[in-house]
């Protein structure tokens, strides 16, 4: 047997092998929690040695084309188990707490994973589905990990149900497509719909528009996002952290390769969608967020913004555009990471505090913890030179360059708005008269919010802010050919 | 050498970063590190100043780095910038000085937030290239948003959140129209693109993109507002650097942008510029007449002041332009005496309302001197610095259209209306007022404060030329270019 | 103080007398030079002193007559001036008010600049502009308002929401490709 066909598979071998292994370690362990801190650290191990792999992963088709490994899939790999990894990270001393530090967790997590990955590479309406189902199935759970709290069993129920309904239009979908043209591989659909010359066809159309609703459920694009703030508040934070990093990172790669990649000749079509996913997105993230007073909901219709943001550059349908998105994801990821460890340090004895105004005054009582949490609220807000200006900035650029004028002004517009509730939460903490002093940050918070604070502030020099953008443009360049 | 406006530059921020790094209760040390930074900072840049090449027309001390893929780190300075870049430096230390005592918490925080100022403001008008330029502008936002929510008075969030989301919403506009010349140049150098020649179509919207973000930094009518809540509430500091540096940068971008890529617009929009600058002076004069804050009624006049100087740019003309950017440079001085001045007043007795106060002469007739020559000055009187920015600018608006200038000479007699009036309010009349009896004059750091202002203002009351010398080749340039790509647009547009 | 007012006087009643040929004579081409521009035909100067001489005298008459009338109602009969006073007593007022100059200017320009100040003030920035800007800004948060309430927290309200944004992507692009029947591209 030629295990040279395995190559571009690597990084999900060893995170498969590894989940299993881990399982093996916690089931045959006596002492629960020491299983739980020992595992978790190991599947960080895991992770970054996944990570290590997939930065260098060969390229090819494998599995009949299934499966694709190249430039974008390495860019977006790297990212999602380097957010996977920070993410568990954080883990630990909140777990530690609330005694739920088990084993199943990180497996859980590794499982997820795991299935992004599959996600990333898929190049197949089945391997589609495959990834997608995997990841998801670990997120119902682990979104109702604290099993005993109320809020946290109704978001992993919530999370479940209606994550099956949009399962079960994107199979819809899926099916209709493989009516219409015969086939379930990407490069197969666009060469059907190339010969065949369709692009108004009543079937495409409906299974196009059921394909990209079950993946906009994923990346909580509005009107398919109203799960995202009910699960993003009742999951346990670090759950929520993960949550708003890599799974999005992932659904937004679906996004991009089953949009560009099997339907290049139905753009019209799909760049529709997209711009309506877009716009409502933006504004709704930015007028919603302004109502809320719990932290964690106010960052669910954050990253509903941020999704919106990020599709004005797959909207744009170009290279630069499929660059724009890999650049606003990693810079939302950085930022996302960053923002939920200073939530995590918003403790007061063993109780976590999500009310917005309990943050009044921070900037008296700890001015570190102010600071980075200001510079990742200004970030967010997209005001120069931080990160997160440079993601809009990427993001809008092809926008120009397509000529979708209105929906950048929109979109600028929506940001203008947005910035309000984040220079809210900076009001709070630095114009507000003092209240009662959070428990100080503990070391791993305060390692992850120190990597992204430096990330969004050093973004400008050109060794981190030009390399990113340098590998972008390579990693985007590898999908290109499909979309010229 | 090569590398010296970079140093100007980020020296501040060196500064800040120093401060940062202290000890949590060194707040004399962040005082006195925050003063020698700005004083070496102006050092420096007089050293630009003196090896500034006068005669020529085109950027100087330019540096270029490779930075994030097309763009480039690339700076350097002409006949317009440099004046901005020294008046920076110059009210920099004297602003620092005047927070020394009447900013009582926060200290450290708060000379780390003007030193990051003032690193933006000085890329602002060192930057040629537009991402780089436009990242310096709208960064400012931040430590500027910071100065008046802390430090600022009774109404400092309702101002604060104004003060930044207004110009965010009118920058975000001007970002889009980067892009749009990104694509269509293929760059994002300010020489090249200088020397672009856009389709009068795209000038149109280019043109009305910049100017949203321009005219809400100037600021002009009608997105005045946000400026006399900002300096009301902003610490005395905060209001001198708003007045003085912040607004010219809307001026600086009319000069850099707006006139020399988009001739062809700037020609056809014109009289909406008058316009709003005429409504500007009359208008705003008015209001500043009635109003019972001292802060309030400076601010009102600086947005008065402001008119001329968009008059000015847009009769693109040798007079308008150099009157414009005279009297910039003139109110950046005068405005920020003003505010200065209401600032020692503020510190002794902690109001700003113009009832409080009557006689004060006879308690502080160093004080009272000084606040005539800089009334003076805003009122245009010759001999002060105020009058020749005035003056150049009426009389390019003369030649241009002489409604304009009639209208605009009217402002002239409003403005020594309320300036006067303030005065004779604040300075004249019998001290009745009890409160007023203890006051103390002017101290030697007040003194030290307020002395180079007032010599500046009259030295280029008497004497222009320097100024006028700096600027003479770059603003000849500009207006050669203009009528040069204007012409063949009217000889179009003739039958 | 009285050694200098005593030579100014001197000068104020005498250097006319010394100066004429200078200023208005014969002289006056030599002494004024180029400082006072005249036209071409314009002999005023020179002329000035070809007047009778009893044009030169009178302002000294005159000086005189005011002498002796302020003699008469100052120092030799003090009650005149309060009975002129109020013999004329319009007249009176109308001169003691300096013509009434000073509260023709407060009605004409004072007075209204400072009430359309005081209405550019509140009705222009306050009830328009910043109206407009805080009427946005409350727009806002009214929306908000709205938003917000969207979020019932029902599953059977989300999954709704998701059926609609499904049925109006659809209608949508099936109309805008033209297979409804109806109109379209």
């Amino acid at each position: 047997m030629d295990f040279s066909l395995f190559a571009p598979v690597v990084p999900e071998l060893i995170l498969a092998l590894g989940a299993l292994a881990l399982l093996m370690v916690g089931a045959f362990s006596r002492d629960g929690v020491v299983a739980g801190r020992v595992t978790a650290w190991l599947a960080i191990a895991v992770l970054l040695t996944a990570a290590v792999y997939a930065a260098s992963s060969a390229s090819g088709l494998v599995f009949e084309g299934a499966f694709v490994s190249d430039g974008l899939t390495r860019f977006l790999k790297v990212l999602v188990l380097i957010a996977a990894a920070l993410t568990l990270l954080l883990t630990f001393d909140d777990f530690g707490r609330a005694r739920v530090m088990l084993f199943e967790y990180p497996v859980l997590v590794l499982l997820a994973t795991l299935g992004m990955m599959m996600m990333i590479s898929a190049n197949d309406l089945i391997a589609l589905y495959l990834g997608l189902e995997l990841q998801s199935l670990a997120l119902y759970v682990i979104a109702a990990f604290k099993r005993d709290d109320v809020k946290s069993s109704e978001a992993g129920l919530k999370y479940f149900v209606l994550g099956a309904l949009s399962s079960g239009m994107l199979l819809y979908g899926a099916s209709m497509l493989y009516g219409v043209t015969g086939s379930t591989g990407y490069g197969a659909i666009a060469t059907a719909m190339k010969t065949a010359g369709m692009t108004a066809n009543i079937g495409l159309i409906v299974g196009l528009v059921f394909v990209l609703v079950g993946l906009a459920f994923k990346i909580s694009a509005v009107p398919f996002h109203m799960w995202t703030p009910d699960v993003y508040e009742g999951a346990p934070t670090p759950v929520t952290a993960f949550f708003a990093g890599a799974p999005k990172v992932a659904a937004m790669a679906l996004l991009l390769r089953f949009t560009q990649g099997a339907l290049p000749d139905a753009s019209v079509q799909w760049q529709q969608i997209i711009i309506f996913l877009s716009i409502a997105s933006m504004v709704l993230g930015a007028f919603a967020a302004i109502g809320q007073t719990n932290i964690k909901r106010l960052m669910a219709f954050s990253s509903i913004g941020h999704v919106g943001f990020a599709l004005v550059g797959l909207a744009a349908n170009n290279a630069e555009g499929t660059a724009g998105v890999l650049i606003y994801l990693s810079i939302y990821v950085a930022m996302t990471l960053g923002t939920f460890a200073c939530i995590l340090s918003m403790r007061r004895g063993d109780k976590n505090i999500e009310d917005i105004s309990e943050l009044a005054g921070l900037a008296k009582t700890d001015l570190r913890l102010a600071a980075i949490l200001a510079l990742l609220m200004f970030s967010l807000a997209g005001i120069p030179p931080l990160a997160g200006f440079w993601a809009k900035w990427y993001a809008f650029l092809p926008a120009i360059k397509a000529g979708l004028y209105p929906l950048a002004i929109i979109g600028v517009v929506a940001s203008v708005i947005g910035a309000f509730y984040y220079l809210r939460i900076i009001k709070v903490m630095f114009f507000d008269e003092a209240a009662a002093p959070f428990e100080p940050v503990e070391a791993k918070a305060l390692v992850v919010m120190a990597l992204s604070a430096v990330f969004v502030l050093l973004f400008v020099l050109p060794f981190i802010g030009g390399a990113l953008t340098d590998a972008a443009t390579a990693a985007a360049a590898s999908l290109a050919p499909a979309v010229r | 050498m090569s590398n010296l406006l970079s140093v100007v530059t980020f020296l501040p921020l060196v500064g800040a970063l120093l401060i940062a790094f202290l000890n949590k209760d060194a707040n004399g040390n962040a005082r006195w590190i925050a003063l020698w930074t700005t004083i070496i900072t102006f050092l420096i840049s007089t050293l630009i100043w003196w090896n500034f090449d006068k005669s020529t027309a085109g950027f100087q001390f330019v540096e270029e780095y490779a930075w994030l893929g097309p763009l480039k780190y690339k700076m350097g300075v002409d006949g317009i910038s440099m004046l901005f870049v020294i008046l920076t430096t110059f009210l920099m230390p004297i602003t620092i000085l005047a927070s020394w005592e009447s900013v009582e918490h926060r200290i450290k925080e708060y000379m780390i937030a003007f030193l990051v100022l003032e690193t933006l403001m000085l890329g602002v008008f060192c930057a040629l290239d537009i991402v780089l330029f436009y990242l310096f502008f709208e960064a400012g936002l931040i430590p500027m948003f910071l100065i008046i929510g802390v430090w600022g008075g009774k109404r400092r969030v309702y101002a604060s959140f104004k003060f930044f989301l207004y110009t965010l919403l009118g920058s975000v506009l001007m970002l889009l129209a980067m892009m749009a010349m990104y694509w269509h140049a293929g760059t994002t150098d300010i020489p090249t693109l200088l020397a672009t020649k856009f389709p009068a179509d795209m000038q149109w919207w280019l043109w009305l993109a910049f100017f949203a973000s321009f005219a809400v930094k100037m600021p002009m009518w009608p997105v005045h507002t946000w400026l006399p809540d900002a300096h009301v509430e902003a610490p005395t500091g905060g209001s001198v650097i708003l007045a003085a540096i912040l607004l010219k940068m809307g001026g600086y971008g009319f000069l850099r942008f707006s006139l020399p890529m988009f001739p062809i617009a700037s020609e056809q929009l014109a009289p909406l510029v008058f316009t709003l600058s005429i409504v500007a002076i009359i208008y705003t004069s008015l209001v500043a007449l009635v109003q019972e804050d001292i802060k309030k009624l400076i601010a009102y006049s600086s947005i008065a002041h402001m008119g001329y100087v968009t008059m000015g740019i847009f009769t693109a003309s040798q007079q308008g332009v150099d009157g414009a950017i005279f009297q910039m440079l003139s109110h950046g001085i005068v405005s920020a005496a003003l505010f200065l001045c209401v600032g020692v007043v503020y510190d002794r007795m902690h109001t700003r309302e113009i009832s409080a106060y009557g006689g004060i002469v006879e308690r502080m007739p160093k004080y009272a001197f000084a606040f005539m020559i800089f009334t003076m000055a805003n009122v245009g009187l010759p001999g002060t610095s105020g009058f020749i920015g005035e003056f150049l600018t009426l009389l390019a608006a003369f030649k241009a259209n002489t409604w304009v200038a009639i209208f605009a000479t009217l402002g002239v007699i409003l403005s020594a209306a309320y300036a006067l009036y303030l005065y004779r309010r604040v300075v004249f009349g019998e001290l009745v007022k009890p409160s007023l009896k203890a006051l103390l004059d002017l101290s030697p750091r007040e003194v030290a404060i307020l002395a180079p202002l007032v010599i500046l203002t009259i030295f280029y009351g008497v004497y222009p030329a320097p100024v006028l010398d700096v600027t003479a080749a770059s603003v000849k340039n500009l207006v050669q270019n203009y009528e040069a790509a204007v012409k063949p647009a009217a000889a179009l547009l003739a039958p | 103080m009285l050694i200098p007012l005593g030579v100014l006087s001197l000068g104020a009643l005498f250097a006319g007398v010394v100066f004429t040929g200078y200023f208005i004579g014969h002289h006056e081409a030599g002494f004024w030079g180029a400082s006072i521009f005249k036209g071409e035909h314009n002999h005023i100067l020179h002329a000035m002193h070809e007047i009778p001489a009893w044009v030169g005298f009178a302002p000294f008459v005159a000086m005189l007559a005011g002498l002796a009338l302020a003699y008469l109602y100052y120092i030799a009969v003090p009650s005149l001036p309060a009975a002129t006073a109020r013999a004329f007593r319009p007249l009176y007022l109308f001169f003691l008010n300096k013509w009434y100059i000073d509260e023709l200017y407060d009605a004409v320009f004072v007075r209204p600049a400072f009430a359309i100040g005081r209405f550019f003030w509140k009705g222009g920035d306050g009830a328009i502009i910043d109206g407009t800007i805080d009427g946005t800004a409350a727009g806002v948060a009214a929306v908000t308002g709205r938003v917000v309430k969207l979020q019932t927290g029902y599953m059977y309200h989300y999954a709704f929401a998701m059926l609609i944004g499904v049925a109006a992507l659809l209608t949508w692009l099936t109309y805008n490709a033209g297979l409804m029947g109806g109109a379209g591209q």
